[in-house]
């Protein structure tokens, strides 16, 4: 079974475009069944959107979308046209629209049979509303202006609503009253445009009471739209009001919908094999000013006195880290009279100020066709825009572990720590051996098992010769390496072709040989290797290694005796002792020894976590465009 | 190399099937990766039938089956098994001269067949090339002659093409990423010498400005698969005389390009 992260990464991949339109019944005004689809008369698909409100960060903005539709014999024409394909049906405005999109994966079996699986599972892209003009032209061309479900919503007075009750209501018993709304007639008004199904009426429960929603001419509610009032009950709930692609609405927390990543963008100078290179270009990142603010200000009552305030702001001292200070002062304002008390006010300033007070990074980027990003979703974000040296970065770093070991504090050398001392341990992530302190075992030959992996796009398959080099330093103490090479190792390691290789045979391994460096008792050593710095080459530079244990038997690091060694080994075992770890070392991906890269970037990002505020589906150029913020 | 009259099945409430009725309308999508498939026929004892039945009787003479799996297998028309298609073929041989086959092995045949009255077609499916298999169907074309060309182009004047609608995406890194909507044939034809009659026939059809079956190849063995339903779009360019001397025909070109699925 075929998984959408194959198919957005797949370099060569098919993918599908439809749209539908649902007309609505003459005689009854409700909408026909069945969708029918119009793909084959599109010519221009144009964008999908949804995003943050740039003036009201705190509010989203719903685009329109344009079909252009080919009109050659008269199909978009107005219904009074014969050849319309309204026709027989009520007026073409507020007709729904269905724009689905997605990735088609086929197989043929060998019983001839092909199996075509569309992905994601529910391809729904966008369902909005045909509203607005739609005039004929000399190029037999007519646009369909949809306009998002909000839309019906902003077109319906509020004071036409009906189930207020005296005592005003909670904003979740707003929506329900939306849900259950009905014209003279006892049919439903807003129920059509969402499926007519609860399950497309999500609504976030809320307990706080708004005695404003009494009556439909309450002085707040006679001169609004339903979205205008929806759109203040979200605001004085940190939540807001949604349509997904689906085409269901969402009264919903303002947080990002699931603290889980959504999904992991990579882009240049990255590799990674699950999600794949999708960034194609990066428009702008850096930190937002213009959504930072040291100051909230929330107005909840209309009376011009301090008390009808709640302010929430970051105190200005000179200093350095001072964000007022070194950033200015700038003042958010909102004002929501539906807020009931000082402390729902007070916590709706705090919840705004925690998002914007900090000087936040925000990144504006396109990437290959993802059709099912939603607005909020968590995202990551790896790339790294440095210049790659194409001629030879042998010795400017050093690479080790990644976590297991890691040397914190340290700027540079992060080694493979392997640590013995007299009486003392064998140290390695995941494992210790110790041995009796009457042992004073030397080092002879260190044998490493590990795989090298090159970054994704290396073509060259040369060997490696004189590759790696190895020396001994002490401890400073602290478990780290000193900085005092002990023993040099006699030779350089040869290594394996420039691709993914898995050394699974002790013959294999390389090896570095010492000149029998005796241990002294109580000590304890590092072992560090390093490209050699002797070595050239004209390939490209290599971003990520990786050790990985063959086998469960295999051998990850052997120490052995100098030739004539005559202690024993402590674990039992004859002369000349090596110790086989098993799986625990090693054992997956994750313990990637990792280049120290402290080369300067333009842009460097390593798994940033951020929420998407704004995403963006050109259906015509197949790109999804994405603004996000730093989470 | 011939025109046919646009499909006479256009739509699905032509056909009648025993289940999947919600893939039928695959059998009408000349894309022959999306089949009308059975689900409860996987079977080579049991008889799937496919029936296409037309709302007045219509001359046929080609019939195109295209993206199927099967073995065994009837067509016969007006609702009678003994009235099968009297099979002709002015290349290649057939392994029967009536449309009832036993041990086909083909995925795809452009039949033609001497010209019947027909107001229903069955397709009684028997049997899978894989045996035991779900039957499947990927289309069907059932149609009429409109214009068979005297001759073929000369090689370097026949230039068929297969172009897809797709996006190329730059990435970061300056690697590149197919992303592919569909593809079309776009068929080029040059004629020289073509006689008058013929050019005459052609502007008669060109004048139809309608949409037509073109069969480059069509056999019913190891037949290339290929045919498309195509539109004319462009000038008509075949009054141009081959040389001075008018016996020697005309010459032009002739496009022919792929209509929206």
């Amino acid at each position: 079974m075929p998984d959408i992260k194959n198919l957005v990464k797949a370099d060569g991949a098919t993918v599908f475009r439809r749209a539908f339109i649902k007309r609505k019944l003459e005689s009854t005004g409700l909408f026909e069944s069945d969708w029918l689809e119009i793909t084959k008369d599109v010519k221009r698909w144009g964008k999908l959107k949804v995003a943050t409100d740039a003036s009201r960060p705190t509010r989203f903005k719903f685009y329109n979308v344009r079909l252009m539709m080919a009109n050659d014999i008269g199909r978009y024409n107005p219904n009074s046209d014969e050849n319309s394909l309204w026709n027989g049906f009520a007026d073409q405005q507020r007709t729904l629209v269905k724009i689905e999109s997605g990735f088609l994966h086929q197989t043929l079996g060998s019983d001839g049979i092909w199996t075509n699986t569309e992905l994601p599972t529910n391809p729904s892209s966008f369902i909005g509303v045909i509203q607005g003009d739609m005039p004929a032209n000399s190029t037999n061309t007519i646009n369909l202006n949809v306009k998002p479900l909000t839309q019906v919503f902003r077109d319906f007075p509020a004071r036409l609503l009906t189930g207020f009750t005296s005592t005003g209501m909670t904003a979740s018993e707003f929506m329900q009253i939306l849900w259950d709304e009905t014209a003279g007639s006892g049919n439903y008004i807003f129920r059509p445009f969402f499926g007519d199904t609860l399950s497309n009426w999500l609504i976030l429960t809320t307990t706080v009471n708004y005695p404003l929603l009494n009556t439909s001419t309450a002085k707040d509610v006679r001169d609004k739209t339903v979205w205008q009032v929806m759109e203040l009950l979200a605001e004085a709930e940190n939540a807001v009001p949604i349509v997904d692609r689906f085409g269901r609405f969402n009264f919903k927390s303002r947080e990002v919908n699931t603290a889980s990543t959504q999904w992991e963008f990579y882009g240049a100078g990255t590799f990674n094999r699950e999600y794949g290179h999708t960034i194609k270009k990066i428009h702008s990142y850096g930190p937002k000013m213009s959504r930072y603010y040291s100051r909230v200000e929330v107005q909840w009552k209309t009376d011009d006195t301090v008390t009808s305030y709640e302010t929430v702001e970051a105190t200005l001292t000179v200093s350095g880290t001072n964000a007022p200070w070194n950033l200015g002062y700038r003042t958010y304002s909102l004002r929501n009279v539906w807020i009931q008390t000082s402390t729902v006010a007070n916590s709706i300033a705090t919840a705004i100020f925690n998002d914007f007070s900090s000087l936040k990074n925000e990144m504006e980027f396109s990437t290959t066709f993802i059709p099912h990003l939603d607005v909020l979703d968590q995202i990551s974000l790896t790339i790294d825009t440095s210049e790659a040296n194409l001629k030879s970065r042998w010795d400017l770093n050093n690479w080790a572990y990644d976590s297991e070991n890691e040397v914190t504090g340290t700027t540079t050398a992060q080694e493979i720590t392997p640590q013995f001392s007299g009486g003392g341990e064998f140290q390695s992530p995941n494992l210790n051996y110790a041995w009796a302190a009457s042992y004073t075992p030397s080092v002879d030959e260190l044998l490493l098992s590990f795989a090298i992996a090159s970054r994704k796009n290396e073509t060259t398959t040369a060997q490696l010769t004189g590759f790696l080099k190895c020396h001994l330093e002490g401890d400073d103490g602290t478990g780290k390496p000193d900085g005092n090479t002990l023993a040099a190792a006699l030779n350089t390691v040869t290594v394996g072709a420039m691709q993914i290789a898995k050394i699974t045979a002790t013959a294999d391994m390389p090896t570095f040989q010492f000149d029998n460096y005796q241990l002294t008792a109580g000590t304890k050593i590092h072992a560090v290797i390093r490209q050699n710095i002797g070595y050239t080459s004209t390939s490209r530079v290599f971003t990520q290694y990786r050790g990985k244990a063959a086998s469960a038997s295999s051998t990850d690091l052997n120490w052995s005796t100098n030739a004539g060694g005559s202690w024993s080994d402590p674990l039992g075992g004859t002369q000349g002792w090596s110790h086989n770890f098993t799986t625990g070392q090693f054992v997956d991906d994750s313990d990637a020894l990792i280049w120290d890269d402290s080369g300067g970037d333009a842009i460097k990002l390593d798994g940033a976590i951020h929420k998407s505020l704004s995403i963006e589906l050109d259906l015509d150029k197949l790109e999804t465009k994405v603004i996000s913020r730093e989470e | 190399m011939e025109l046919l009259v646009n499909n006479y099945v256009n739509t699905t409430t032509q056909y009648t099937v025993p289940e999947s009725t919600a893939t039928v309308e695959n059998l009408l999508r000349r894309d022959t990766s999306f089949q009308w498939t059975t689900d409860t026929y996987g079977n080579d004892l049991t008889t799937a039938s496919i029936t296409i039945t037309f709302d007045q009787t219509l001359n046929v003479s080609r019939i195109l089956l295209a993206g199927m799996n099967l073995k065994g297998f009837t067509m016969y028309y007006n609702g009678a098994t003994a009235n099968t298609f009297s099979l002709t073929t002015t290349a290649g041989t057939l392994h029967t001269s009536a449309s009832d086959f036993s041990s086909n092995s083909e995925t795809s045949m452009y039949m033609r067949c001497a010209t019947a009255a027909v107001s229903s077609i069955t397709i009684d499916m028997k049997s899978t090339q894989v045996a035991d298999a779900q039957k499947a169907m990927g289309y069907i074309a059932v149609s009429n002659i409109q214009h068979e060309f005297t001759r073929v182009p000369a090689a370097k004047g026949y230039k068929p093409k297969i172009v897809p609608k797709q996006v190329v995406h730059g990435l970061s890194d300056g690697g590149t990423r197919l992303q592919t909507i569909d593809q079309k044939w776009d068929f080029a034809l040059k004629f020289t010498n073509m006689t008058i009659a013929e050019r005459d026939s052609l502007k008669t059809v060109y004048d139809l400005r309608s949409t037509w079956l073109f069969i480059p190849e069509g056999t019913a063995t190891s037949w290339d698969g290929v045919f498309s339903a195509v539109v004319w779009p462009g000038a008509f360019e075949l009054y141009r005389y081959a040389n001075n001397n008018r016996a020697a025909g005309v010459r032009g070109n002739i496009r022919f390009k792929e209509i929206p699925t």
